[in-house]
């Protein structure tokens, strides 16, 4: 008995090696569903803010470039504003002459569907095979699990998966989990976008139909069908077909749009129907 | 004793500042992180006893992991390099060592730090890669991240004990 204590004892240092390991690869494996549990919020928060405080001294030192960014983003929405302003306008006018009777609709306050939050990153990764993002923004400033969020540009960058109190996590498109339904825009063939692990700044646009007609310099956007993303919010350029074994040549490579290296800034969007169709498209399943 | 125990708390607090603050955010041409907390392991002093050599390893991974969003990755790694640390060390210490000293080029010898503390990060670095389940599926990619990785993060490492032991003399 003495002596089995004792070997116990002389080798406690395998006993707890043994018993790290294990724990470590537990957390290691139900990573996914621990990020969404309660015991990680308050350790999302803890690691919020510390990543808060450094990102504050790192968008200083952005702050010309990001304000460049914005700068021409505003211009270029005032540009889309003005012509929206002139078609209004011809409307009208066309309406004036035609139909004296004619009354303009007035356009509802809640017409559109879609809000816009603004958020800052905290924390980013684009080295490892599953990266992730986190934003200032949390259940507090209204964000909520599966939301869609777009770069400063206008451009797709990933969805929503777990919310805190003030920070949230997001999926990147950088990550072989997230799988967005995407359509060329010419010509409205859709398929799936994946990313393969390797450059972040491509990804691969697969489940197009075979008979799917594109070009190398095709504008990639969201297809609208997840009811996370409006519909022809850009994504990314078709650079090149990938051959597949079969000889079907359905496998695009798509350059993305986000430089997720650099992004900072971005627009959580959500979708005031969202529970609407998801709850008529469960329906339509049963 | 407590001199030793005061310098490691700082030690340890600073390196998963910088770490998950500075270094994990630099990827040098997409391919090289710095990993550089492995020092504060590499620092611990040499009869410490495997436990605690253990123990530390596990916290100072888990305080990375927490910070960085990685659950259970470096803290795997770690202790794994804690446990491989005790027979480093005895193929590496110079053997007239009488004292519980702590690993330096005073210690040691320039030269022997240097093939202790190389080897030391190399483990980890090769360890935190092949973690990631899905290193395998490009091997040229995950060679030239290890490598990468392993430069940079030595150079940093030899860069921190030069400082180090300069202030020491």
């Amino acid at each position: 008995m003495k002596n089995l204590i004792r070997f116990i004892f002389n080798n406690f240092h395998w006993l707890l090696f043994f018993a790290l390991i294990y724990f470590s690869a537990w957390l290691l494996i139900n990573n996914s569903e621990i990020q969404r549990s309660r015991y990680l919020v308050i350790s999302h928060e803890i690691a919020g803010r510390m990543h808060t405080a450094s990102s504050g001294i790192s968008s200083y030192i952005h702050l010309k470039r990001d304000n460049e960014a914005l700068t021409e983003r505003i211009a270029g929405l005032e540009q889309e504003l003005m012509l929206c302003r002139k078609q209004l306008e011809n409307i009208n006018h066309a309406a004036h002459l035609r139909d004296s009777t004619f009354v303009m609709q007035p356009i509802p306050a809640g017409f559109s569907s879609w809000r816009f939050i603004s958020a800052r990153l905290v924390h980013n990764s684009i080295s490892r095979t599953e990266n992730y993002i986190t934003l200032n923004r949390g259940t507090n400033d209204g964000v909520r699990e599966n939301m869609g969020v777009l770069s400063a540009k206008g451009t797709v960058a990933g969805l929503v998966m777990s919310v805190s109190p003030n920070f949230s996590r997001v999926i990147s498109l950088l990550n072989p989990k997230s799988r967005l339904s995407c359509k060329i825009s010419s010509t409205n063939f859709f398929g799936s976008l994946l990313w393969d692990g390797k450059d972040p700044r491509y990804c691969n646009l697969g489940e197009l139909p075979s008979h799917a007609v594109f070009k190398t310099g095709d504008t990639i956007v969201t297809s609208g069908y997840s009811a996370t993303f409006p519909e022809g919010i850009p994504v990314g350029i078709v650079t090149d077909a990938l051959e597949q074994k079969s000889g079907r040549s359905n496998y695009l490579r798509i350059n993305l749009l986000t430089d997720f290296s650099t992004i900072r800034e971005v627009l959580i969007v959500e979708n005031r129907k969202r529970d609407e169709q998801t709850k008529i498209e469960k329906e339509g399943a049963e | 004793m407590t001199k030793i125990f005061v310098r490691q708390s700082i030690m340890f607090v600073s390196l998963v500042f910088l770490q998950v603050c500075l270094f994990s955010r630099i990827h040098v041409f997409g391919v090289a992180t710095p990993v550089v907390y492995t020092y504060f392991l590499i620092k611990l002093p040499v009869k410490l006893s495997r436990n605690a050599v253990l123990f530390l390893a596990a916290l100072i991974g888990l305080s990375i992991d927490i910070f960085g969003y990685t659950l259970g990755l470096n803290m795997l790694a770690t202790i794994i390099v804690g446990f491989m640390r005790y027979m480093l060390l005895r193929l590496f210490k110079p053997r007239d060592l009488i004292d519980n000293v702590i690993p330096s080029f005073g210690t040691f010898g320039r030269n022997m730090f240097f093939r202790y503390a190389g080897t030391v990060t190399l483990l980890h670095i090769t360890l935190l890669f092949a973690i990631d389940v899905n290193a395998f599926l490009v091997p040229s990619l995950f060679i030239l991240r290890i490598a990468g990785s392993f430069i940079i993060s030595s150079l940093i490492i030899y860069g921190l004990e030069m400082i180090y032991s300069g202030k020491g003399n």
